[in-house]
C-alpha cells in the first residue's frame, strides 16, 4: 500500500503543470513606484502603524507570557494528558440555525446539517474551518482533525493493510474493539449519561499498518470518505449508537486541543428525527458525489436539478456548475450553464456564446436537434487550441467559495467536438463533447462515442429536476 | 536594509513561483490579479515577514489572497482596480501545460477527484515542494496535522488514480 502512496505522489509530481514565465511584466521598483504614485495612503505604509503597535505589542506580551506558561507546562510533562470525557446531556435539536455550508472556511455560529441522514445542530467556534461537507460525512480543522460520519465499515483489525480495507460492519463495534488490540489500546470506555453514545479513547501505535508509518485506517462510509488515525496523535471516538439506523460517529485526532475541542463542540451537538445514512436511501451520485453511472436514466443534483439517459455506464464527476462525464482523459462530456466568456462579457444568448468563441476555435453551425427542452442549436468545433490559456466561457460567479479551486467551472476550448446549446433562465445550457488534443482521434470510435454520448444527453436532458 | 530593499529581494526571489502557485489553481488572469494582491499584502505588512520561513509564510498569504480574490469584485478598492488597468495582459504569458500527455491529465483528473483540502496538500507537498514544517506555516496548523493530511491525501490519490485506470480501460472497451 506503501509502494501505491508513494508511486501515485511521484505520479503527481511528474503531472505539475509546468509554467513559462518570462521576467515580471514590472520591476519590484516599479511595482513600489506605481503604489506610491498616488501618494502616500497611510494604509499602505509597511509595517503596522503607531496605533496599532500597541494592541501587537499587547499581545506579544501575552504571547510571551502564555509561551513561558506552555513551556514550563512542557518541560514538566511533554503532552498533558487528554482529560476526561465530560458528561454529556441531552441537547435538543435546533431547528432554526443556520445552514451548514459547502466546504471551505466558515464564521462560527450554531449550524445545522442535514447530509448525515439524521438532522444534526451545533455549535461551532471561530477556531473551525470547514473541510469537507458532503452527503454522510462533515469534516472540520482546528489544527487537528474531526470528522462527524456515518460508517458503514470498520477497517478489519486483523489486516489493517488489505485492499479492501473496510470489511468489518459497524453493528459489531464491541467485536471491533476486543480485536483491534493490541495495535489500538482502549483507553477509556465511558458511560457519559447521553443515550446511545459511547466514547473510547485510542492509543494508535506508531507503525501500526505494516506498509503505513504515519497512519492507519479506521473506518469509513460506504467508501466515500475513509477515515484514518495518525500513529503520534491523540484520538478519541464519540460512537453514537443511533439505533435502527446505524451509528454517527464524531472521530478526534490531533493534538490534546483538538480533542478538547471536539469535547465542546460534541456537548453542543442535537439531534432531530433519527433517519438512516443517507447513501442508504441514494445512490451516491444522487447524493452529489462522484461515482460510476450505470446506463439508463440518470438524476443528479447539480445545476439545481437535472436528469438525462445515458446510453452506456461511465465515469462522472460533478460539482454545483457542471456535469462532466469523461470517456477517455482526453475526451469528455460537460453540462453546464454559462453567462459569460473569459473576459467578463455577458453571454445570454447561443449567438453571443457563439461570438465568443470565434476567437479560439473554428464554429461551423450543424443544424439543430429536438430536444426535451426545445431546439437545441449544433455546432462543431474544429482545430481548437490544445492550451488551457484559451479560456472560453464561465459559468455563473458564486461569490466567494473558500475551498474550491475556483469560483465556478472554467469550461476550456477543445481542440475538437460538438456543442448542443439553448438559451435557458440564467445563460446558455452547453452540452458540450470535446476532444483535448488530436491523439484522441487517432481511435475514431471514440469521437463517434463521444457524440453519440452528447446527443443522447442533449436530447433527453431536463432541468430543475431536483 | 531599508523597507524598500526587502521587498524587492522577496519579489525577485519569489515571484515566479508565487505567479507558478497561482496559475495552478486559478485561471491565467486571475492569476496576474492575485500575484499583484499577493505582493501589495507583503510590502503593508513587510514588518511581519518572517526571516527563516519566508516561502512558507508567502505561500501562506497566497493561500488566504486566492480565497479572498473570489470575493465579489464591488470589495475591490480604488488601488486594486487601478494595479489592473495598469497591467499588460501580455507582458507575462503563462502556458500550462495541462494536457501534454495522457497520463498527466489522467493523473490530474484524478487529483480533481479529491476534496479541496486534500488537493491543496498534495500540491502543495508535490508541485510547490513546501516540506513538512512549511506547510504547516502555509496551512497554518500543526506539523503532526500535517503529516497526516498528506498521509491521508496520499492514500486518497492512490486510490482515484486506481479508479482513473479502471474508467480509462473501460472507456475504450467501448469500441465498436
Amino acid at each position: 500500500m506503501s509502494t501505491n502512496q508513494d508511486t501515485a505522489f511521484e505520479r503527481l509530481r511528474r503531472a505539475k503543470p509546468i509554467s513559462i514565465t518570462p521576467l515580471p511584466a514590472r520591476s519590484a521598483a516599479e511595482f513600489l513606484d506605481e503604489l506610491e504614485g498616488d501618494g502616500p495612503e497611510p494604509w499602505l505604509a509597511p509595517g503596522p502603524t503607531r496605533d496599532t503597535r500597541r494592541p501587537v505589542l499587547a499581545a506579544a506580551i501575552i504571547l510571551l507570557v502564555g509561551g513561558v506558561a506552555i513551556a514550563l507546562a512542557a518541560s514538566a510533562n511533554r503532552e498533558p494528558p487528554v482529560d476526561a470525557v465530560a458528561p454529556l446531556t441531552e441537547v435538543t435539536f435546533n431547528s432554526s440555525a443556520a445552514d451548514l455550508p459547502p466546504a471551505g472556511s466558515m464564521i462560527g455560529g450554531v449550524y445545522q446539517a442535514n447530509s448525515l441522514g439524521t438532522p444534526l445542530s451545533m455549535d461551532l467556534d471561530e477556531i473551525w474551518s470547514l473541510l469537507a461537507h458532503e452527503a454522510g460525512a462533515i469534516e472540520l480543522s482546528d489544527g487537528g482533525t474531526v470528522s462527524i460520519i456515518r460508517p458503514t465499515n470498520l477497517a478489519d483489525p486483523a489486516d489493517l493493510a488489505a485492499d479492501p480495507m473496510f470489511t468489518w460492519p459497524t453493528t459489531d463495534l464491541d467485536g471491533w474493539l476486543n480485536n483491534v488490540s493490541p495495535s489500538v489500546t482502549i483507553i477509556e470506555a465511558t458511560d457519559v449519561g447521553r443515550d446511545g453514545l459511547r466514547v473510547f479513547d485510542l492509543q494508535v501505535t506508531e507503525g501500526l499498518c505494516p506498509n503505513l508509518t504515519t497512519c492507519v485506517p479506521l473506518l469509513t462510509t460506504r467508501g466515500t470518505f475513509d477515515v484514518f488515525v495518525g500513529s503520534s496523535e491523540q484520538t478519541r471516538v464519540w460512537w453514537f449508537t443511533m439505533e435502527p439506523f446505524g451509528p454517527l460517529v464524531v472521530v478526534a485526532t490531533g493534538p490534546v486541543s483538538t480533542i478538547q475541542n471536539a469535547d465542546t463542540l460534541v456537548q453542543s451537538m442535537g439531534f432531530g428525527p433519527n433517519a438512516a445514512h443517507p447513501l442508504a436511501q441514494q445512490e451516491p451520485w444522487e447524493a452529489g458525489l462522484n461515482g460510476e453511472l450505470p446506463a439508463g436514466r440518470i438524476a443528479l443534483p447539480a445545476l439545481g436539478g437535472l436528469e438525462f439517459d445515458l446510453p452506456f455506464a461511465a465515469a462522472m464527476r460533478q460539482s454545483d456548475d457542471a456535469v462532466v462525464v469523461e470517456l477517455t482523459a482526453l475526451a469528455r462530456l460537460e453540462i453546464l450553464i454559462v453567462d459569460r466568456a473569459a473576459d467578463g462579457t455577458a453571454v445570454t444568448t447561443v449567438a453571443e456564446a457563439t461570438a465568443a468563441l470565434a476567437p479560439h476555435v473554428e464554429v461551423a453551425p450543424a443544424g439543430v436537434l429536438e430536444t426535451a427542452l426545445g431546439e437545441m442549436a449544433v455546432i462543431d468545433l474544429a482545430n481548437g487550441p490544445t492550451s488551457s490559456s484559451n479560456l472560453a466561457l464561465l459559468t455563473p460567479d458564486r461569490g466567494f467559495a473558500p475551498g474550491t479551486a475556483t469560483d465556478s467551472y472554467t469550461w476550456l476550448v477543445p481542440r475538437s467536438g460538438r456543442l448542443w446549446m439553448i438559451e435557458v433562465e440564467n445563460g446558455v445550457l452547453l452540452v458540450s463533447a470535446g476532444v483535448l488534443e488530436d491523439s484522441a482521434l487517432d481511435d475514431p470510435t471514440i469521437e463517434r462515442n463521444l457524440f453519440e454520448l452528447g446527443e443522447t444527453v442533449a436530447r433527453t436532458i431536463r432541468l430543475g429536476a431536483g | 536594509m531599508t523597507d524598500r530593499e526587502r521587498f524587492t529581494l522577496l519579489y525577485d526571489r519569489h515571484f515566479h513561483e508565487i505567479l507558478g502557485y497561482c496559475a495552478r489553481r486559478v485561471p491565467a488572469q486571475t492569476a496576474h490579479d492575485a500575484v499583484s494582491d499577493i505582493f501589495l499584502v507583503v510590502w503593508r505588512r513587510i514588518d511581519d515577514v518572517p526571516t527563516d520561513t519566508e516561502r512558507a509564510w508567502l505561500f501562506g498569504v497566497a493561500r488566504g489572497v486566492l480565497a479572498n480574490s473570489r470575493r465579489s469584485e464591488s470589495r475591490r478598492d480604488n488601488l486594486i482596480a487601478k494595479l489592473r488597468t495598469l497591467r499588460s495582459p501580455t507582458a507575462v504569458e503563462i502556458d500550462l501545460d495541462v494536457v501534454a500527455s495522457t497520463e498527466g491529465a489522467l493523473v490530474r483528473r484524478a487529483l480533481a477527484r479529491l476534496r479541496a483540502a486534500d488537493q491543496e496538500v498534495l500540491r502543495l507537498a508535490a508541485w510547490e515542494e513546501l516540506n513538512g514544517p512549511e506547510m504547516a506555516i502555509a496551512l497554518d496548523v500543526s506539523l503532526s496535522a500535517v503529516q497526516q493530511r498528506l498521509s491521508r491525501a496520499k492514500q486518497r490519490l492512490a486510490k482515484a488514480l486506481a479508479d482513473e485506470a479502471t474508467n480509462e480501460h473501460r472507456a475504450r472497451g467501448l469500441r465498436r
